[in-house]
């Protein structure tokens, strides 16, 4: 439960601030972070369509799903898969909701300490201060189309299920591109995002759930 | 008063302990051999990738995903369950009828969770009974078939629906007590469309798994 919301929240992070071959190191880092730091400062909401590929390495198979994702800062998040099943988390300050098919569960962030740590990565995400983070060695790269940003999880717990996630941002530094996240056991999942719509009017019901 | 109880609670227990070890009086044993395919309809095919949307309430813990079946080569398949977001929880293979826990997330990867988890998705999947040695009792109405087998010190009821070798529930009795219970539902295409079990106990499960029909994406 909880490592999904890291996923999640991993994904935000991605989106607000965020395999393909031809990488090499990006000379100027500074100005990267800068660039970075700059789309998440300016970035008040967001919503976008994603497609998410699951593909299990030892089995070759892919499991696609598909859904759609809003943000509002400072701490509102809907994350919901509309196919092929129906699943909704949505973040709601210091509340965590779950919705699978007909049932409901809540969570309160602040009676647990792992969703409070959740929390407080959400907002340095947000904040930008992630590239500052101590919980993820970052690196840099870049080919002709995009920038590549590689975390690798430093904190105990996370580094233990996740290898690597790499985040895609198009040349520009609009917006991500692209997820990735290599789990530990070599298995990995994808998740493009498109229709990206910045800074959008979104209602507050979507961060409720009944 | 006190022994009029005693002897109540005596006797109750006695027709517990009875009824929980019965075959049901309208069935009558037919013939004890080798359970094939051709007996019980597998739930799995070969050829076939199953996905289901899953639902697992593990003692106080909920976790829900997709639990997905794969043919990995002749002798080899793969039951996987990834949370809705990506993440694996387990991995079990499944070789030569013996399922053996590949990979459980860490939470989850004490040996009562997985001995628990590889025991009942193996009678689920009909593991206890195919290419084992069963008596195969009929009803009166030679309808409805029941296969009991045993298996570590545990027996498997398996019901068959009738005229049909499509298994329709299943029991799973310890030495006292009927620790797990399974209904299957089938779609029109034969293959099932959903499947719940129960496991009573100290070591408390449910599993409810409903069909994802997947498209061409998803293959």
């Amino acid at each position: 439960m909880l490592k999904q919301i890291v996923y999640i929240i991993l994904c935000v992070c991605s989106i607000s601030l965020c395999a393909q071959t031809g990488f090499k190191p990006v000379k100027d880092t500074v100005s990267l972070k800068e660039k970075i730091n700059l789309i998440s400062k300016q970035t008040n909401s967001l919503e976008s369509d994603f497609v998410q590929v699951k593909t299990l390495s030892m089995l070759s198979e892919k499991i696609t799903s598909k859904g759609h994702f809003c943000f509002k800062k400072d701490n509102l998040l809907r994350w919901e898969y509309v196919n092929p099943y129906t699943y909704i988390i949505v973040i709601n300050k210091d509340k965590v909701l779950i919705k699978d098919e007909t049932k409901l569960k809540k969570y309160d962030m602040n009676s647990n300490k792992i969703f409070k740590e959740i929390n407080d990565i959400m907002i340095s995400c947000i904040n930008g201060n992630i590239l500052a983070s101590n919980k993820f060695k970052i690196g840099y790269s870049e080919n002709d189309k995009t920038y590549r940003l590689e975390l690798t999880p430093l904190v105990k717990g996370m580094k233990e299920s996740l290898k690597k996630i790499y985040m895609y941002f198009d040349k520009a530094v609009t917006s991500v591109i692209k997820l990735e996240m290599v789990e530990s056991t070599d298995d990995f999942t994808v998740i493009d995002f498109t229709n990206k719509k910045v800074n959008g009017d979104i209602p507050a019901e979507k961060f409720m759930l009944k | 008063m006190a022994i009029f109880r005693l002897k109540n609670l005596c006797l109750s227990s006695l027709l517990l302990l009875f009824t929980s070890c019965a075959i049901p009086l309208k069935y009558k044993l037919a013939e004890q051999r080798k359970i094939t395919s051709s007996d019980v309809q597998p739930l799995v095919s070969a050829d076939n990738t199953m996905l289901y949307k899953a639902q697992i309430f593990l003692f106080n813990k909920y976790y829900t995903g997709l639990l997905l079946h794969k043919q990995t080569d002749s002798t080899t398949s793969h039951l996987v369950f990834v949370t809705e977001v990506g993440m694996k929880m387990f991995d079990i293979e499944i070789k030569k009828d013996s399922l053996k826990m590949a990979y459980c997330f860490g939470p989850m990867n004490k040996p009562k969770i997985t001995n628990l988890l590889e025991s009942d998705m193996g009678s689920i999947l009909l593991y206890p009974l195919l290419n084992k040695t069963a008596k195969i009792y009929v009803n009166k109405k030679q309808e409805n078939i029941l296969f009991v087998s045993k298996e570590k010190g545990k027996k498997y009821f398996y019901y068959t629906q009738p005229n049909s070798t499509r298994i329709a529930k299943s029991l799973v009795k310890g030495k006292l007590f009927t620790k797990q219970k399974t209904v299957y539902k089938y779609g029109a295409d034969n293959l099932p469309e959903s499947v719940s079990l129960k496991h009573k106990g100290l070591l408390r499960l449910k599993i409810k798994l409903n069909r994802i029909i997947t498209t061409k994406a998803n293959d």
